[in-house]
């Protein structure tokens, strides 16, 4: 057969490559993959070209942008393709056998004996529903590895093995009851459990902040290592590639356009996709802030009041514990912080999830009522203003959420988000509005014609940019930005805090900026705080907070920033 | 009180209590407003009842002042009302002005039925409706699933007198499977129960089948999959479990809209029953008897609702019922 023929003539693999496996040459031997989707009206080639081999033993990146083909490739390799999706040539070789030659049920039985999946978010790849150690039970009952009662009583063993404490305990727990780094942990012990030959992990600390991701890489590269397991790390992040794997395969636009010993792809990048990535990866290293100095422009009036343009004053916000199953019952979730964010600069909060960073923002924006504190705006306490006045208020202080997916209605066109808060509150005719979206779009350098698109048929930094759009309409003073890049690819990220600063220096507004990302971070803040379970353990010019941290936990949070990011 | 009674689960005793008190203070609304309606009302319940009794024709005025007397009609309305309510809350509801039997066992007569039919119009339409929506998405044939997806929204644009109609027409009638009319036991009940069944098992179906699909696509699905778990048990395990909570608020729902749809089957198949007993008292005026169902028919649904609430922490761990706030 031409095939064959074909196979046989390719060139063999670069002696050094291969030798240290050669006896089990290849567990994973992805070759020329294509896969195909049909959507409404064509075809999509999703994957083109995707060749990826893995040994035992072996961590190997997947790297790309999103689209670029790096996850359809690694569904393949699970036999998890959607039902839209069509291998349409080559093959996925799985330990001597042709995956994309496989019926449902034989491939159902490799699926977590032979290979498994580490998936990409913690917080919804575990059934809510289910306790903690009858998920990982699952794996071993599904292919008959052991009986329910078994399966059960093995449960904890497997939790520990993946690095959680008291095993014993999370196991009878739920998925929300866990945080998302022993999330994360569970779905390592769920990988597991069957011990296969190969793991998949989609981006698996994408959703944690730096210390914890550290942690669980880690552990995932002793565990796989030790046990002569294959690793395939699938992430947009070169950063995280080069530090845990030798090698990096490079996708983009579903061809593998590089595959090389990680070093030399970071030194050297050949295509164009990889130069972008790499840049990308250099400009969000740590402590090397380009020159934007600050420009504060004071707009008229502001004139003796100058400095602050919002001051929180000893804010404190308490939750009674839905069950009080210990002590009083009560948790501190904002615990006496203050500081100022001064007019057209940016004060930047970090903290790892759960300190407080979000209740504090929602307080400023009055969406929650503190418990006591004080905030100002303009030197004006609206702590406790409610009503039409507070509705005035909301004029002035505007958000930018996390998700650029779920925050925009998805019914509605762009010109119709955009020119919603001026319609909502009464402003302009409706052909001003629609001057006034056309203005804002384009002032976040989109092109005219996104205004007639809804959200589902923009990318996900189009859609951050519609939400950056939407927050400026009312003219606000103030602009609370909660995450707004986190969801993004590296590139985007990038052109998105670029487009943030830019904003800022054109229209002089204020953000008060939350990340957990310390390198997201640097480019953007003139000040910054450290929350660390509600207290802020640490605030000053962000130069001096992120150079010489004085507070352990913030020395601990930029030195792991600094080791993901070092070998870029 | 607030401690916890289980020691998973997310109910407290508090909330359980207050539910309770909200309960009583719902009958009580209902009582009332029912009291109030029928009092202010045209017509006079006595005189009704006197022309009924004594045929056409004049009643003499005394006689209808000695009626009045004896049933305390003649008192001030707050005074009638603080007696029925006293009376009420030892369930005595007074008698029937149209029979002078007592309302309580007028009612135990006619409950059981109903009931009756009720739970049996409620489990047809969780097995159908849930099948449905389990085989719509179940099947890979495309073609399969875009019918029985189709069929819930037939079954609830079909009005139910209709849907009676033509199952009468069609198994009673032609086929001579099933009495149409009349109380007959078991095989008097399935028509009646078929015909209040459809729409409760449609909107069943679709409720259902839209939260399994969503379910379906959630990350945790593919996490199972992966896993190695057959279809079936990520369907029936996974999805399922995840899906049934608003479908548990449907039927919820749906009991009491099938408890009212009674009265309407009840009449059609001229079976005996609250319904009946509903709209002949209706007719009458006959005030104790309206007041008495009125209470009865509140307590289901409250009752329903109250379980269904108590069901949610159960089903999901996550739902913490009568905390404060929801914890960032």
């Amino acid at each position: 057969m031409a095939k064959e023929t074909a196979l046989d003539q390719r060139p063999t693999p670069p002696v050094g490559e291969r030798d240290a496996t050669s006896p089990a040459a290849g567990l994973l031997d992805v070759r020329d993959l294509a896969v195909d989707y049909r959507i409404r009206g064509g075809v999509v080639h999703a994957v083109r070209a995707a060749s990826v081999r893995v040994a035992p033993g072996e961590m190997v990146a997947l790297v790309g942008e999103s689209g670029s083909g790096k996850s359809t490739t690694a569904h393949a390799v699970l036999g998890l393709l959607a039902p839209t999706a069509r291998v349409v040539g080559g093959r996925v070789d799985l330990a001597g056998e042709d995956l994309t030659r496989l019926g449902a049920e034989r491939m159902r039985r490799l699926r977590g004996r032979t290979v498994a999946l580490i998936p990409q978010d913690p917080g919804s790849s575990l059934n809510p529903v289910v306790r903690v150690g009858d998920q990982v039970a699952e794996a071993l009952v599904v292919h008959g590895l052991a009986d329910r009662r078994r399966a059960r009583a093995a449960a904890p063993d497997i939790l520990a093995e993946a690095g959680i404490a008291d095993p014993g305990l999370r196991a009878r727990q739920f998925p929300h009851e866990l945080s998302g780094g022993l999330r994360q942990r569970v779905l390592i012990a769920i990988a597991l459990a069957a011990r296969p030959r190969l793991i998949v992990a989609d981006e698996p600390t994408s959703a944690l902040d730096v210390v914890v991701a550290r942690q669980i890489l880690d552990h995932l590269q002793t565990l796989t290592l030790d046990a002569g397991i294959g690793v395939l790390l699938v992430t947009h992040d070169l950063a995280v590639a080069a530090q845990r794997c030798a090698r990096i395969v490079v996708m983009a636009a579903g061809e593998v356009v590089e595959d090389a010993a990680a070093a030399e792809v970071i030194a050297a990048p050949k295509h164009p996709a990889t130069q972008a990535l790499v840049a990308a990866t250099a400009s969000r290293h740590p402590f090397r802030r380009p020159a934007a100095v600050p420009r504060p422009r004071t707009p008229p009036g502001a004139g003796a009041q100058s400095a602050a343009h919002v001051r929180i004053e000893r804010l404190v916000k308490e939750y009674r514990l839905p069950r009080a199953a210990d002590g009083d019952g009560v948790v501190r979730a904002v615990d006496d912080v203050s500081f100022d964010i001064a007019r057209g600069q940016t004060f930047a909060l970090v903290g790892a999830s759960g300190s407080g960073k979000s209740t504090l923002a929602r307080m400023l924006l009055r969406f929650t009522t503190p418990t006591s504190g004080r905030l100002l705006l303009d030197g004006r306490d609206i702590t406790a203003v409610r009503g039409g006045e507070l509705r005035r208020l909301r004029r002035r202080m505007q958000l930018v959420h996390q998700s650029p997916f779920a925050s925009l209605n998805p019914r509605f066109t762009v010109e119709q988000i955009i020119g919603d808060p001026l319609a909502a509150f009464g402003l302009g005719t409706r052909r001003e509005r629609r001057a006034r979206a056309a203005e804002l779009v384009d002032l976040v350098a989109l092109p005219a014609d996104t205004l007639s698109r809804r959200p589902a048929e923009l990318s996900g930094g189009q859609r951050q940019r519609v939400a950056i759009a939407r927050a400026l309409a009312l003219h606000p003073g103030l602009v609370v930005c909660d995450e707004p890049v986190s969801a993004l690819d590296a590139t985007v990220q990038a052109q998105i805090l670029d487009l943030l600063v830019g904003l800022q220096e054109e229209l002089g507004v204020s953000y008060l900026f939350i990340s957990h990302d310390l390198t997201v971070v640097r480019r953007i803040a003139h000040r910054v705080g450290v929350l660390r379970q509600g207290r802020l353990v640490e605030d000053g010019p962000a130069e001096q907070v992120l150079t010489a941290p004085r507070h352990p936990y913030t020395q601990e949070l930029v030195a792991a920033a600094h080791t993901e990011h070092r070998t870029a | 009180m607030t401690g916890r009674m289980g020691t998973d689960t997310g109910l407290t005793r508090g909330y359980v209590l207050r539910r309770l008190a909200q309960a009583v203070g719902v009958l009580w609304a209902a009582q009332l407003a029912t009291f109030l309606i029928l009092n202010l009302l045209p017509g006079d319940p006595v005189s009704t009842m006197a022309a009924g009794g004594l045929q056409t024709g004049q009643v003499s005025p005394d006689r209808l002042a000695q009626l009045r007397a004896q049933y305390g009609f003649d008192r001030p309305l707050l005074v009638q009302y603080g007696d029925y309510l006293g009376h009420a809350v030892r369930g005595e509801f007074g008698d029937s002005v149209a029979s002078g039997r007592p309302v309580s066992s007028i009612i135990a007569a006619a409950l059981p039925s109903t009931l009756g039919l009720t739970a049996t119009a409620m489990a047809l339409a969780v097995l159908v409706g849930g099948g449905l929506a389990l085989a719509a998405t179940y099947t890979d044939r495309r073609w399969l699933r875009q019918l029985l997806l189709s069929l819930p929204a037939a079954g609830i644009s079909l009005p139910t007198f209709w849907t009676g109609l033509m199952l009468v027409q069609l198994l009673s009638f032609r086929i001579r499977l099933f009495p149409a009319f009349g109380n007959h036991g078991l095989r008097g009940l399935v028509l009646p129960a078929l015909t209040l069944a459809v729409p409760a098992a449609a909107l069943i179906a679709q409720v259902l089948a839209r939260s399994l699909l969503s379910e379906l696509d959630e990350p945790y699905v593919t996490t199972a999959r992966a896993k190695g778990a057959r279809r079936r048990r990520v369907h029936l395990r996974h999805a399922l479990r995840n899906a049934a909570i608003p479908a548990l608020t449907v039927v919820g729902l749906l009991v009491g809209q099938t408890l009212s749809g009674a009265v309407v089957v009840e009449t059609v198949f001229s079976r005996d029953g609250l319904g009946r007993v509903t709209s002949a008292a209706v007719a009458a005026q006959d005030i104790p008897v309206v007041q008495g169902v009125v209470v009865v028919v509140a307590s289901v649904f409250v009752l329903v609702s109250l379980a269904v609430d108590l069901l949610y922490p159960l089903l999901d761990r996550r739902i913490v019922l009568g905390a404060q706030a929801r914890f960032a």
